[in-house]
C-alpha cells in the first residue's frame, strides 16, 4: 500500500513539470502549423461571364455585358481588345488569335471604351456590340475578347509579366441555339470487340459534328449481356465545333462481368433526346477466372473419376 | 326411349318458364328500386360521366382532374388505389457552382424499387414546361423512355442535369409509375439556380529581377519564379498560355531563348532564356514532360498566345476551381562574353477557359 502511493508521488513529480513543457512543445506546433499554411497568391481580375453564347439573325445587333471586377486594393487600368480563335482537331483545344473562318464574330464586335480605370474592389461593366452584317452565310461564328490589366512597373529595365484573360463569344447567326439542328456522327473507335481482362475496359471514339453550330456532346456506353440488366457508363462530356472532330476517351469500370457476349450501344447526345447511336457487339473473356474456373473443374474431376489412378501415382512416388 | 325425351324437354322447358317468371335480385334492392347492376366501371361511358366526374370504363376510377383544386387533389377508385407513391420533392442543388449544369437526387418516397419515375423542368415558374431526357438534357416532349429506374437516376448520388442556360432559376418536380394505369400526377417541386460562368486570375508578381550573372554564378540564375493562380467555375477547366514580345535584349544585343520547344522540353544544357512549369498534367503533347527527371526547360516562343504552360483540363465535377497554382521557374545563363546591361522583355500569359 505504501509503496503504491510512493510510485502515485513519484508518478506526480514527473508529471507536473512536464505540462508546461507539454504546453509549450504544442504552442511551438500551432506556430509551426500557422508557418506552414501556404498563403495563396490574390488574384488581380475577376471577369464575368467568361464565356458568352450570342444567339443573332443577320442584320441585327446586340449588346453583350461583360463584368471586369478589380480585385486589388489599387487602381486598374484595364484594357480590351477582340481576336478571333480557332480550336484544334480532335483535342478541341481552343487556340487564341488563330483564325479558322473568314469571317470572324471578331470582325462585328466593337467596345466603345476598351480603355477604363476600376476602382480598387470594384466592377466596370463593358458593353460589347454586335453587330451582324446582312448578308452573311448563316452559322457558328466565333470570338475572344482579351481582357489585360495593366500593372504599374516599378523598374522599367526589368522583364515585366502580363498577366491577361480571354472571354470566349460564341455566336449562332441565324441558326437557333439549340440542338433542333444538331447533326453528329460516330467516325470511329469505340470499344475493342474481344475483352480479354475485365477492369478497365477502354473507350476511345470520335465523333464529327457536321451541322452549322457548336454543340455540347454528351456520350455513353450501354454494355448489354445476353441475359440480364444491361449497364451504363458516361463518358466525360465536350463541345464540338462546327466541322470539327472530337475524341471521347474513358474507362468503363465494371463490376465482375461473366464470360460471354454483349451488346455494346455507343450513344452521342446533343441534348434535347437528340442521340445518335451505334451498336457493336464485344465477346468479354476474363481469362483470369475463367482459367481459375477450368483449373478448379478439372480437380474436381480428376478427384472423383481418376482417384485411382492418383491414389497409385501418389503411392509409387512415396514408396518408389 | 321417346317417352323419356319428351319428358326431359317438357320438364326443362317448364323450369325455364318458371325461372323467367321469377325476380332476379342482382344486386342491392328495395321495394321501390333495384340495382340492376353494380360492377366497376360501366362500358357505357357515356352515361357513366357527368361533368364534374368520368367513370373510367377499365377500373372504375373517377377523373382526377375534375376533383382537384388549387390546394388539394382528391383520388377516387380503384386506380388511385394502384398508383405509385407520390414521390416527395427531388433534391436539387447546384454543388459546383456551375453555369450549365444541376444535380439532381430524386427522392422515391415509399415507392418499391422497381418504380419508374420522370421529372417535368421549368425556367419560368411552370409558364412553360419541359421535360429531362433520358440523356439527362431538357426536351420538348415527355415519352414513356424519358421513364427510367431510381438506378438510371443514379440513385443517393443523383444525376447531373446538363445543357442548362446561365444564370437561371429552374425548379423541377418528379412523377412515378410502377405500372400500365399508375403514374401518379406531378410531387412537389424543388429549385436551383445556375451561375455566371466567371474565371479570376493572378500573378504573383508582375516584373522579374534576375541577379547580376557573373563568374560568382557561372552566368546563371536559375532561382525565380512566377506563381499563376486561377479560380473558375467553367465546367471544362481552363489553359493558361505563355509567350514574349521578343527575346530579353539590352540595345542591340539579346539572350537567345533556350532552344528546346514546349512539346519537348529537356534538361538544361548550353545557355539562353527559358523556362520550366511546375504543371505535371500540362496537355500539349506528353503531360509531365516538364517535371518527369527535370526540371525540365523550353524556350519562350514570340507568337500569340504562345504555348501551354498550366492547365486544367478535366472536368471540373463537385466544387469549383479555386486559387489553383501553378509556378513558373525561369532560367537565365549567357556565355561569359555575353555583352554587359540590363536585358528585359514582356512575357504574356493568357488564360481561357476551355471547352
Amino acid at each position: 500500500m505504501e509503496n503504491h502511493s510512493q510510485k502515485k508521488r513519484l508518478d506526480w513529480k514527473y508529471i507536473l513539470p512536464g505540462i508546461p513543457a507539454g504546453i509549450l512543445i504544442l504552442l511551438c506546433m500551432g506556430i509551426k502549423s500557422v508557418h506552414a499554411q501556404e498563403q495563396k497568391i490574390p488574384h488581380i481580375i475577376r471577369v464575368s461571364p467568361v464565356i458568352s453564347s450570342i444567339e443573332l439573325s443577320p442584320g441585327s445587333s446586340k449588346t453583350v455585358l461583360v463584368t471586369v471586377s478589380n480585385v486589388t486594393t489599387k487602381p486598374l487600368p484595364v484594357s480590351v481588345s477582340i481576336e478571333p480563335f480557332g480550336v484544334g482537331e480532335d483535342d478541341g483545344e481552343i487556340i487564341p488569335g488563330a483564325q479558322t473562318s473568314v469571317p470572324s464574330l471578331s470582325d462585328w464586335i466593337t467596345v466603345e471604351t476598351p480603355e477604363r480605370i476600376i476602382d480598387p474592389k470594384s466592377d466596370v461593366v463593358f458593353p460589347f456590340t454586335v453587330s451582324i452584317p446582312t448578308t452573311v452565310p448563316v452559322g457558328g461564328y466565333y470570338a475572344m475578347a482579351f481582357i489585360t490589366p495593366m500593372l504599374p512597373v516599378s523598374q522599367s529595365d526589368m522583364p515585366v509579366i502580363i498577366p491577361r484573360v480571354g472571354v470566349l463569344f460564341l455566336g449562332s447567326i441565324g441558326v437557333p441555339l439549340d440542338t433542333s439542328n444538331a447533326q453528329l456522327e460516330i467516325m470511329g473507335g469505340g470499344l475493342s470487340s474481344f475483352i480479354y481482362d475485365m477492369d478497365p475496359i477502354d473507350v476511345s471514339l470520335r465523333v464529327k459534328n457536321t451541322s452549322l453550330m457548336h454543340q455540347s456532346i454528351k456520350p455513353w456506353v450501354e454494355l448489354s449481356p445476353i441475359i440480364g440488366e444491361k449497364s451504363r457508363w458516361d463518358l466525360p462530356e465536350h463541345m464540338i465545333f462546327p466541322g470539327k472532330t472530337r475524341r471521347f476517351t474513358g474507362s468503363l469500370c465494371t463490376a465482375r462481368k461473366c464470360l460471354g457476349l454483349y451488346k455494346a450501344n455507343i450513344r452521342v447526345s446533343a441534348g434535347g433526346g437528340k442521340i445518335v447511336s451505334k451498336e457493336t457487339y464485344v465477346v468479354i473473356f476474363p481469362w483470369k477466372i475463367t482459367g481459375i474456373i477450368v483449373l478448379g473443374i478439372m480437380i474436381v474431376w480428376f478427384v472423383l473419376f481418376r482417384r485411382k489412378n492418383i491414389l497409385r501415382a501418389l503411392r509409387v512416388l512415396i514408396r518408389g | 326411349m321417346k317417352k323419356f325425351v319428351i319428358f326431359t324437354a317438357i320438364s326443362i322447358l317448364s323450369i325455364g318458364i318458371f325461372l323467367h317468371g321469377m325476380p332476379v335480385f342482382a344486386g342491392p334492392a328495395s321495394e321501390k328500386y333495384e340495382l340492376s347492376t353494380y360492377d366497376f366501371g360501366s362500358a357505357g361511358i357515356a352515361s357513366a360521366s357527368s361533368t364534374l366526374f368520368g367513370m373510367f370504363a377499365a377500373v372504375g376510377s373517377l377523373g382526377g382532374s375534375s376533383l382537384s383544386g388549387q390546394l388539394y387533389s382528391a383520388g377516387g377508385g380503384i386506380t388511385y388505389a394502384q398508383q405509385a407513391d407520390l414521390p416527395p420533392a427531388p433534391t436539387f442543388t447546384n454543388p459546383g457552382a456551375t453555369y450549365d449544369r444541376l444535380k439532381l437526387i430524386i427522392n422515391t418516397g415509399s415507392n418499391p424499387e422497381d418504380a419508374m419515375y420522370a421529372v417535368a423542368i421549368s425556367k419560368d415558374g411552370w409558364s412553360t414546361t419541359h421535360y429531362i431526357k433520358s440523356d439527362f438534357t431538357i426536351g420538348e416532349s415527355l415519352t414513356q423512355s424519358d421513364f427510367l429506374p431510381y438506378s438510371q437516376w443514379g440513385s443517393a448520388t443523383g444525376t447531373v442535369i446538363t445543357q442548362l442556360a446561365p444564370n437561371t432559376l429552374y425548379r423541377v418536380k418528379v412523377k412515378a409509375q410502377t405500372g400500365q394505369f399508375t403514374e401518379t400526377g406531378w410531387g412537389p417541386e424543388a429549385s436551383a439556380q445556375t451561375l455566371t460562368p466567371s474565371l479570376s486570375f493572378g500573378v504573383s508578381g508582375n516584373q522579374l529581377t534576375f541577379d547580376s550573372l557573373s563568374s560568382a554564378n557561372s552566368y546563371t540564375d536559375s532561382s525565380k519564379q512566377t506563381v499563376l493562380s486561377t479560380s473558375t467555375n467553367a465546367y471544362y477547366g481552363y489553359i493558361i498560355y505563355a509567350h514574349e514580345t521578343g527575346p530579353l535584349s539590352y540595345l542591340t544585343k539579346t539572350i537567345a531563348d533556350y532552344p528546346a520547344p514546349n512539346s519537348a522540353p529537356t534538361l538544361w544544357s548550353g545557355i539562353g532564356f527559358g523556362y520550366s512549369t511546375s504543371d505535371s498534367t500540362l496537355s500539349g503533347g506528353t503531360a509531365d514532360r516538364f517535371t518527369a527527371g527535370g526540371p525540365n526547360y523550353a524556350g519562350f516562343v514570340q507568337v500569340a498566345p504562345g504555348d501551354p504552360v498550366a492547365d486544367h483540363t478535366g472536368v471540373v465535377g463537385g466544387e469549383p476551381i479555386t486559387n489553383e497554382e501553378h509556378t513558373i521557374s525561369y532560367r537565365v545563363t549567357v556565355d561569359p562574353s555575353q555583352t554587359a546591361g540590363i536585358y528585359k522583355n514582356t512575357i504574356i500569359y493568357v488564360v481561357v477557359p476551355t471547352y
